[in-house]
């Protein structure tokens, strides 16, 4: 089956909030869109890899958060946004395993 | 006959199929550890310079000669690598194992990022790969890290997670940044690799699915 047909289904950004405090053990109850994940939420270097794994896995097909998608990442809205950016971007032929 | 790229990447250290399967690995899902080359001197040179590196790195602060920065490279090193994204040599790092004792059976570690790249996750990748390597090739029981307070915060949550131990802290060790910061010595025992890889976080060390991208990884 091709990994494309096992993406999930796109939350939206009231959805990923939910997801986003139910999934990660490290978020507060509360956030905010505007929330600074390292600054205001203290992720580290272990809760960025919670983050990436859990949104790759939200995101399904088995797809790799490519490195400058990660580097876009400051606030809770750009985690979103970059969700959004990796569950509508193709896959890459070329480079499938 | 040596296996393709997309082979034997497995999240544990015991590698099977394809057609070197005593092949260890050196990719990740996102990164390439790579041999120590001429050309990624003056890079990593520059890096141990930054200063949001230096004081946490083996200089600590002080500015080496290159020449003197080279001769100190390679002295006790078990193994060293480069840590690249998979598919270019650009350098976001090293991560270097040293002072195996092979009696008592451990090696230290330690891991050098980019500053743009700290608490992104990915110096846990390049770890991770890192110790899946030694482990893969020697029997050793532990990897010892000896880090600073102020570098240990971008990865604190690690230890509650299961990743490491700190098993011995001296307070205020070190000085920087107008303040004392607790030098501490961290383990990564064999079963807690074991144990972290069959969890979620061996997606770190498995192939998946490259979307298509405009442009290439370049951050630095």
């Amino acid at each position: 089956m091709p990994a494309d047909s096992n993406r999930r289904e796109v939350m939206s950004l009231d959805e990923f909030k939910r997801w986003f405090i139910a999934e990660l053990d490290w978020s507060p109850e509360e956030v905010s869109e505007d929330s600074d994940l390292i600054f205001d939420l203290g992720m580290d270097s272990v809760g960025a890899v919670d983050l990436m794994v859990g949104i790759e896995e939200a995101v399904g097909g088995d797809v790799i958060m490519p490195i400058e998608l990660m580097l876009e990442i400051n606030t809770l809205r750009d985690a979103y946004l970059q969700y959004c950016a990796l569950a509508h971007l193709p896959l890459d032929d070329e480079a499938r395993r | 006959m040596t296996a393709g790229p997309d082979e034997n990447r497995e999240a544990g250290p015991v590698l099977t199929g394809g057609a070197t399967p005593l092949s260890p690995s050196l990719e990740t899902r996102r990164l390439h550890l790579r041999v120590l080359q001429s050309d990624d001197h003056a890079p990593l040179y520059r890096l141990s310079a930054d200063p949001d590196v230096t004081f946490q790195w083996r200089f600590r602060g002080t500015t080496p000669s290159f020449d003197d920065f080279l001769k100190q490279l390679y002295p006790g090193v078990l193994c060293q690598f480069v840590v690249s994204p998979l598919g270019s040599r650009e350098v976001f790092g090293l991560v270097v194992a040293y002072n195996a004792d092979f009696r008592h059976r451990f090696c230290h570690a330690a891991v050098v990022m980019h500053p743009r790249l700290h608490r992104r996750g990915l110096g846990i990748e390049a770890f991770m790969g890192l110790a899946r390597y030694i482990y893969y090739g020697w029997d050793f029981r532990m990897i010892i890290m000896e880090t600073v307070g102020i570098a240990f915060e971008n990865f604190a949550s690690g230890e509650r997670a299961g990743y490491f131990t700190v098993e011995g802290r001296i307070r205020d060790q070190f000085y920087y940044g107008g303040r004392y910061w607790d030098g501490l010595a961290v383990t990564h025992r064999r079963e807690q690799f074991e144990t972290v890889m069959r969890g979620p976080v061996g997606r770190l060390l498995t192939p998946g699915n490259h979307v298509l991208r405009t442009h290439e990884d370049r951050v630095i």
